[in-house]
């Protein structure tokens, strides 16, 4: 296609105003309060995100089911060769309860490293920031993550099997640490691979590793007790189990604390802020 | 009113720091048109994002109660996945409009660019020239206190450029207008103030005249004023002594 040709503002600056004039349709109102700003462009980035996120295969909604399906599905396999059986306990809603808030954790963080890169052109506008724009991405993938969630175990008690909850409410509490969490980590990813792309390596490498050793087809029960004073120093270990805790009964309750998993989201937020606060300049600049 | 107090910008290389400005002071009254002058590389557009507040001055700040638009030039505001109407609808809502006004606005901006089908086609298969008309017919949708122009608008054909200096024309006359422009004869037919960027300093002038002088010399100036100034038969031979003069 043709280059674009940019002409001088003269023929602008010399012609009067014409008759018919062409009046703008927004008046921009500077009295918008800070929240507010924030609420528009938060909620025009989840827009923009579900654009882009279900907008482009037309399966993409059925991804989002299969994710956890696939996770289910080759680890009841590998169950029926090894393994063994916790007693009241369905392996299947298991598994479920296990990799629902790991995908939430893991997809979110990995989307987390594309945000900056993702919305580059989106930072012309002053009220765009990266945090924002990831701010978009987590409610996004959560919200994915728990319609799956709700879908899958209606789909499991349809096909017969026990779903009840013994503890709806704290089920449903557990979101709010675990988004903490996940934003402080996926903010403090964020940075550190805006700075530098090859901190993705260091990043990815440990999350790994922590895929297996967070209890997503195992429960904490099942780790000698020797072991647990260097396993239940990873968060992610406590929200699976509490998470799990809430259905099935015959669990453990006594050595993972919800207190602890707090604990560990507020100090993850709290450094993501503080190394964004420092380097968001170079984030935004960086073309 | 915009008002920049004591604003100070470098970027720290391995060669260190390599200063844009130092220590800047301006406050510009209501209705001030303000041409950025400066060799190529010296910041002009640094200046135009940091008053833009897409950048971060290393010290001081700009202050405002004004609306600011985004820079409009040629570096695109967009993301590629996005189509036009997407894109559209985007820059509406947070700008904080909804509804009927933002049903209108997108539907303006879409007669205006004239991009047809392709307004519901991802933005990254546009041309350049394409990207340019969307980004111009957006801006035009709203209305802002100051405009922010770097380099070169209204884009497109000589049909398109007609009418897009039509509508900029009448934007002029209710807003005020900062912007970039290599070409002297532009900025001094519609600058009253000016600002020269160079040798890691920047310069307020009240006139623009004086900053087109400490620019580019009394002679250019000369030929500018009354209109016959040809920028390849006489190139731009900064003059630093009057540079270094105060206004």
């Amino acid at each position: 296609m043709a280059a674009p040709s940019f002409t001088s503002m003269e023929e602008a600056v010399n012609s009067p105003p014409t008759e018919a004039r062409v009046e703008p349709f927004v008046r921009i109102s500077v009295k918008r309060s800070a929240l507010r700003i924030q609420y528009d462009v938060i909620h025009a980035l989840l827009i923009r995100e579900l654009q882009t996120r279900f907008g482009k295969f037309r399966l993409s909604y059925l991804w989002a089911l299969l994710e956890p399906i696939t996770y289910v599905a080759v680890f009841s396999l590998a169950k029926l060769f090894v393994g063994t059986e916790i007693s009241g306990v369905d392996f299947t809603l298991f598994l479920l309860t296990g990799i629902i808030p790991w995908l939430m954790f893991a997809s979110s963080m990995s989307r987390a490293f594309e945000t900056v890169g993702g919305n580059q052109g989106l930072f012309m506008y002053r009220m765009v920031r990266p945090f924002d724009a990831l701010m978009a991405r987590v409610i996004l993938e959560f919200m994915v993550s728990i319609t799956a969630y709700i879908i899958l175990l209606i789909l499991l008690a349809w096909i017969g099997m026990d779903i009840s909850i013994e503890d709806p409410v704290r089920l449903i509490l557990l979101v709010i640490p675990l988004f903490v969490f996940v934003f402080g980590c996926g903010l403090l990813g964020m940075v550190l691979i805006g700075i530098n792309p090859e901190m993705k390596n260091f990043i990815q490498l440990p999350m790994r590793g922590m895929f297996w050793l967070s209890g997503i087809f195992y429960s904490v029960d099942a780790i000698p007790s020797e072991y647990h004073y260097y396993l239940l120093w990873n968060p992610m270990l406590h929200i699976l189990e509490l998470n799990r805790l809430a259905f099935f009964e015959v669990l453990d309750e006594s050595v993972v604390s919800l207190e602890y998993f707090c604990l560990c989201a507020v100090i993850a937020l709290w450094l993501g802020l503080v190394v964004y606060r420092a380097n968001v300049n170079r984030l935004m600049t960086k073309r | 009113m915009i008002s920049v107090e004591s604003l100070t910008k470098y970027f720290a290389t391995p060669k260190g720091r390599k200063y844009v400005f130092r220590d800047l002071n301006f406050c510009l009254e209501d209705h001030v048109n303000v041409g950025i002058l400066g060799s190529n590389g010296a910041g002009k557009t640094t200046l135009i994002n940091i008053i833009a507040g897409i950048e971060t001055p290393t010290a001081g700040r700009v202050r405002t109660t004004e609306s600011i638009s985004w820079p409009l030039g040629l570096t695109n505001a967009f993301q590629g996945g996005m189509t036009g109407f997407q894109s559209a609808r985007f820059v509406c809502r947070i700008h904080g409009c909804s509804g009927k006004t933002l049903v209108n606005a997108v539907s303006f901006v879409k007669e205006f660019s004239e991009l047809g089908n392709y307004f519901n086609m991802p933005v990254s298969t546009y041309s350049t020239g394409m990207r340019a008309r969307l980004g111009f017919a957006l801006s035009m949708a709203f209305e802002f206190d100051t405009l922010l122009i770097d380099e070169a608008m209204a884009p497109g054909d000589a049909r398109f450029r007609e009418k897009a200096n039509k509508v900029l024309a009448d934007r002029r006359a209710q807003c005020r207008v900062i912007m970039v422009s290599h070409s002297l004869m532009e900025l001094s037919r519609s600058c009253e103030a000016g600002i020269l960027i160079q040798d890691g300093q920047a310069r307020f002038y009240q006139r623009f005249e004086d900053a087109m002088i400490a620019y580019a010399g009394e002679e250019v100036a000369n030929a500018v004023r009354n209109g016959r100034y040809n920028p390849d038969k006489m190139p731009i031979r900064p003059n630093r002594s009057l540079a270094n003069t105060s206004n």
